[in-house]
């Protein structure tokens, strides 16, 4: 079964000015398909306003599609009934640390999902200890959040929806308000849930040096899904791309202005070690 | 000189358990229309810095001077210093309060004494700068888009014609267009104004591709504070308290050991694809 299949979804509010009246009717999404199989790792690029977060806010049934089916592990969002398991599911990580983080100490703050799910008190310890060792911060289980690094306090948020063994998460910018050291810790972390726990990730990110380590990058503009693959291919665009104001690792523009000046290079090159390696190769 | 720090010391919690040395003997000069990088990890004093420059934090010990005079002094007109200095926060548009954009763009030059119409002068001038057509002046600023709020916030700051323009991280959470759009409008106003443009990062892609000259901070002390391409030469330095070189630097290095005549002195995209190419076509002949 897939892990997400969205058919067609779109989604549009309407704004209300002061006196109650619908002023414009603003769509969010239009007609977004998504197909996600469990272990996947995907990144959503997209420009302010492009409706990555409103797809994220989607997959956990924080709003439902107005038109379209979204079905996460079999579920129909729509239906009321399904909301509380597809909210297990998947869980949610959101942009900045210090709105998710509700407890004056770590491991109470780990165990706050566990507890809500109603699970035994040796069980929500295990889980506890067993997500913050995940994250890589077991070492901080007494500390207060308060105390901690940016990427760290955005680590225990991660811990937080671990202990509680979704399927699947969605991070809607992790790593947007974190400094470098603080992003590699993130994205290390996710990667580490993906490789190692076999966790289905949807990583929505400006950065582009992020998205090459997923599976299959989806690229979202004016609420559509533009580009779908992978990184290889979709780096392999710098153009149609940057029409959709994005942009691609410095390797690859690199790459990119080499080829157009006539040098061999291969479409799509992610890293630096690719690079150097196509150069030595024709040279 | 424009403003500089002498020596400056700063702690917080002075004399508490909590005592923290934040800057350590710190010295600093700026001149007249420079654009110069801040880089450094969290806590390495950064922001410390940066509210020592317009007097929003007092040294321990040591001089803060602009244009040769102590800020500290008795008979220092702090105000105008603010004016002078213009400090933009990190993500400045959860300041923003008034009703509609050009109101809170007006706060500023108003405060400082302006009057109402000079001031809407500066703010339409200000606006214009950063890029907000007339049709979002009369919005309120929670309608607009991040990337608008952003710049709607930085106009407020440039309303007030500061000599220095203070930066902490400008494009942090902005998506690629929206942080180029914010740079370059930092360099024309730096052609057209002649100010002087500090700027905190994130970045190395950024920072080298943008400023002159680089500062770096570790640890409550400038490390380094030079031209940006001798600055980035020094890429273990750098690695060794947790900050990196522009991906370019890494690529050119690799070449130079596979033995391409490569010069790792670039450190922006388009002067690194200037001399692979030079050391290709070189190798080609050879």
């Amino acid at each position: 079964m897939d892990m997400i299949n969205a058919s067609k979804i779109s989604y549009s509010y309407e704004r209300i000015d002061e006196e109650g009246n619908t002023t414009e009717r603003v769509a969010a999404l239009r007609g977004v398909d998504m197909q996600v199989q469990p272990g996947e790792f995907i990144a959503v690029l997209g420009a302010n306003g492009s409706g990555k977060s409103t797809l994220a806010r989607q997959l956990n049934a924080l709003i439902a599609p107005t038109e379209g089916t979204l079905y996460i592990d079999g579920m129909d969002t729509a239906k009321e009934e399904n909301v509380q398991n597809v909210r297990r599911t998947t869980g949610m990580v959101f942009q900045n640390p210090d709105n998710q983080i509700i407890a004056s100490v770590v491991e109470e703050d780990v165990g706050f999902g566990p507890e809500n799910l109603g699970l035994e008190c040796n069980t929500i310890w295990e889980r506890v200890e067993e997500s913050l060792k995940a994250v890589n911060l077991y070492a901080y289980r007494k500390a207060a959040p308060g105390k901690l690094s940016g990427g760290q306090k955005q680590r225990v948020a991660i811990a937080g929806i671990v202990a509680m063994r979704p399927k699947c998460i969605v991070l809607d910018e992790p790593t947007a308000m974190l400094d470098p050291k603080g992003r590699r810790e993130v994205i290390r972390t996710c990667r580490a849930l993906n490789e190692v726990e076999g966790v289905t990730i949807i990583l929505i990110t400006h950065y582009m040096e992020e998205a090459i380590y997923a599976d299959r990058i989806y690229c979202m503009d004016k609420g559509q899904v533009k580009l779908c693959g992978t990184p290889k291919e979709i780096f392999s665009r710098p153009e149609e791309l940057e029409a959709m104001q994005l942009d691609v690792p410095q390797a690859t523009k690199l790459g990119y202005e080499l080829k157009k000046a006539g040098v061999p290079v291969p479409d799509g090159i992610l890293t630096i070690e690719e690079l150097v390696e196509a150069l030595c190769c024709f040279h | 000189m424009l403003l500089s720090l002498k020596n400056v010391d700063y702690y917080y919690g002075k004399d508490t358990v909590y005592e923290v040395q934040a800057l350590k003997q710190v010295s600093a000069d700026f001149a007249e229309n420079e654009f110069v990088g801040l880089i450094g990890h969290t806590g390495s004093g950064k922001s410390t810095f940066l509210q020592l420059l317009n007097g929003l934090e007092k040294p321990y010990s040591g001089e803060v001077l602009f244009h040769g005079k102590n800020i500290w002094d008795r008979d220092f007109n702090r105000k105008q210093l603010r004016a002078g200095v213009g400090l933009v926060f990190q993500y400045p548009e959860h300041q923003l309060f008034e009703a509609d954009v050009i109101s809170d763009v007006c706060f500023g030059p108003r405060n400082f004494g302006l009057s109402e119409e000079e001031a809407r002068n500066r703010a339409l001038w200000a606006l214009d700068l950063v890029g907000l057509e007339k049709r979002f002046h009369q919005s309120s600023p929670f309608e607009l888009s991040g990337g608008q709020k952003r710049r709607a916030a930085i106009a407020g700051v440039i309303a007030s014609k500061p000599e220095v323009l203070v930066m902490d991280e400008p494009t942090a959470g902005l998506d690629p267009k929206g942080k180029k759009e914010i740079l370059d409008m930092l360099s024309a106003l730096r052609r057209q104004e002649k100010c002087t443009i500090i700027l905190v990062s994130h970045s190395m892609e950024e920072v080298a591709e943008y400023v002159d000259r680089i500062m770096v901070f570790d640890a409550g002390s400038i490390v380094f504070d030079d031209q940006k391409e001798k600055v980035f030469s020094h890429i273990e330095e750098l690695e060794r308290i947790q900050l990196a070189a522009p991906q370019v630097c890494y690529i050119l290095r690799a070449l130079k050991q596979k033995g391409f005549a490569v010069d790792t002195g670039a450190i922006t995209l388009e002067a690194a694809k200037e001399t692979i190419l030079e050391a290709v076509k070189n190798r080609s002949h050879a």
